[in-house]
Parts: C-alpha cells; structure tokens; sequence
C-alpha cells in the first residue's frame, strides 16, 4: 500500500490514519496534498461529531429511560392500585350487565310460561266459573230430554185429554 | 526489555475484574450507557436496545463464574453485547417491518443531538447534517460492519480487543473498517 507523493490515498490508507496506524509514507503524501487532507479531515470530523452526537442521544435516552422507570417505580403502585378500581368498576360493571340479561331472561321466561300456562288453563278456569250455568243447562237439558222421551209432548197433552172423552161419549152413544 | 508484570497482580487484577461482576449495580452503573449505546445504534431500535442490555447485564451476572479475568470487564461485557446483538438481527432478518418500528432511532434525533459548540450557524448546520449522513450511511452496512465500526470510532476500543469481541482476526476486523468508512466516505461525497 505505498503511496505515490502524487497519487492520492487509497481508501485504506485513509482508513488506516483514521486507526492511527498510516505508515510515514502516508504522513508525507498528506503534508504536500490538500485534498487529501481535506478528505481526510472531512471524515474525521464527520464521524467525530457522529460519535459526540450519539453519545449525547445516549445519554439523554437512558435518562428518559430511567425517568420512565422511576415514574413507573414511583407511582408504579399508585397508578397500578389507580387502575384497580377501574378494573373493579368494568368487572362490576360486566357482572351486572350478566345478573340484568340473566334477570330479564328469566322475567322473560316466567311471562311466556305464565301466558302459556294462561291459555292452558283458561278452559279450565271457565269451566270452573260456568260450573253453575253448567248445572242450570245440565238441568235444562235433562228436562228437555224427558220431555222429548215421552210419548206425546206436553204441548199436545190436552188434545189427548180431549180426544179420550171424545171416544168415549162416541163409545157411550 | 520487557517489564514484567508479577503474577500475585495478574491474580490479583482478574480477582478484582471477577469481583467487580459480583456487585450488579455497581456494574450496571458503570458499564450500561456503553453497553446501550452500542446496541442502540446497531440495532437502531431504542426499546429493543434497552431489552438488550437488561439481557446482557443479566447474562453477564449469571455467567460471571465463567469470566476468567483474562480480559477488562469491558470487553467481556460488549463480547456478550455483540453476540445477543447479533442474535437479535437474525432473529429479526425478515421482519420487513423492523424499519418502521415505533421505538426506531430517527436520523434526526440523533443529529440534533449533537452539541452546538461554538461555532456559527451554518458550521453546525452542515456538522449535523454530516452526522446525519453518517448514521444513514451506517444503517446501510451489515450488521457485523456496523459494530465494527462503533467499537471502533464510537466506543474507540483497540483493533485487538474488537478482534476477540468478534471472533476475528485484527487484519479482517480492519477490512470491516475499510468497507465501512468507504461506505461513509462515499454518502459524504455524494451529498457535498
């Protein structure tokens, strides 16, 4: 890798004055050449300022971190016990939504069994209250019924009556 | 002629470099700005670095009867740094959406970061927008260069000792550093 007084440096004789380890060659070629220099400093600086540069945002990442931190230790419990309530409240909440929707299902069902056993029993429960007119038609019918099992209805009775002494003045004649 | 070190001091350095993984706190406060930083702007991912170093610092003290003194705390530490390191970039190799992460290092946060110092206006414009390059031209690199490259010029540790982090040789470590500054070099020379 030596170097010509006029040729310019190679990318690893820059790198290796960058490491400090550039032979005197090196040294020589950038006493007599500016824009070796030039580039030579240019990267220098350039990755200089990187390093102060990340350093700083180093820093100032790991006090943000540790402030983080110490927020989260500080108040850790307080914001952990904070958020406890809040978990308590949603749990609640849910529980009580569950108890109402089961309560109104069961209200629910209770209405429609209720209606179902409603109709059922409605034929029964007016049986039940019509037990006398029952009675009173019962009674009606068993009279309607004797009277039509008889030989000669009550309404033509009379004309029996009538016809039977009739016969009997004939019979006499 | 070569001084001679005695050996009761050699026992009793790596004594107290193993002594000094004992005290996790004390390690903790010594050695993460160091550790964080590296593996930030390896990864460039801010959350996943601080999981990294919580990671290494743990390793390290689960590990630490393994350490045998023969290199600084230091070096052990980024050994273990560079390889969770490493381990996290394969893991997220195909993980498209890495580049967008919430916690990502903005090229910009990272330039403004720099201290304004004393020179004009525009001298610290073009100083930040240089840092800016710098760390773009850096995500651009492999990961393996990229530490390289941070060992090197930001945590400006010995070619040796980044040999023995890695795994390599000091002349490939050095073919890592070529790469990498000419790749820096050329986003310089493309933007100015």
């Amino acid at each position: 890798m030596s170097t010509h007084l006029t040729a310019h440096l190679t990318k690893e004789e820059l790198t290796d004055n960058l490491l400090g380890v550039s032979s005197l060659t090196v040294n020589a070629h950038l006493l007599s050449c500016p824009a070796c220099t030039d580039e030579l400093e240019r990267v220098k600086n350039s990755i200089a300022g990187f390093r102060s540069a990340a350093r700083a945002w180093s820093e100032d990442a790991l006090v943000k971190s540790e402030s983080r931190a110490s927020q989260v230790g500080v108040f850790g419990e307080r914001a952990s016990s904070a958020r406890w309530p809040a978990r308590w409240i949603l749990a609640s909440a849910v529980l009580l939504l569950l108890v109402a929707g089961s309560l109104a299902y069961l209200h629910q069902e209770r209405t429609t069994s209720q209606a179902r056993s409603v109709e059922v029993s409605t034929p029964m429960v007016n049986a039940g209250l019509s037990q006398a007119q029952l009675d009173q038609d019962n009674e009606l019918l068993s009279q309607v019924s004797g009277e039509l099992s008889e030989a000669v209805p009550a309404p033509m009775q009379p004309l029996l009556v009538s016809e039977s002494s009739g016969s009997n003045a004939v019979t006499n004649k | 002629m070569t001084p001679t070190i005695p050996a009761e001091l050699i026992s009793l350095s790596g004594d107290h470099r193993i002594s000094e993984l004992e005290d996790i706190d004390a390690l903790v406060r010594a050695y993460k700005p160091k550790i964080f930083r590296f593996v930030a702007f390896s990864i460039s991912d801010r959350d996943a670095a601080e999981s990294i170093t919580q990671d290494c610092f743990l390793k390290a003290h689960l590990t630490r009867n393994q350490f045998r003194g023969d290199c600084s705390v230091s070096t052990w530490l980024m050994r273990i740094a560079f390889n969770l390191v490493r381990d996290h970039t394969k893991s997220q190799k195909f993980r498209f959406w890495k580049a967008a992460a919430a916690s990502a290092i903005d090229a910009g946060d990272v330039s403004q970061s720099l201290a304004s110092g004393a020179s004009s206006a525009e001298a610290q414009l073009i100083a930040k927008e240089r840092v800016k390059m710098v760390y773009e031209a850096l995500r651009e690199l492999s990961g393996k260069q990229r530490s390289i490259f941070l060992m090197r010029f930001v945590e400006e540790m010995d070619l040796s000792d980044i040999a023995a982090i890695s795994g390599m040789t000091v002349p490939t470590v050095k073919t890592h550093l070529y790469r990498a500054v000419g790749a820096i070099r050329a986003r310089l020379g493309a933007a100015l």
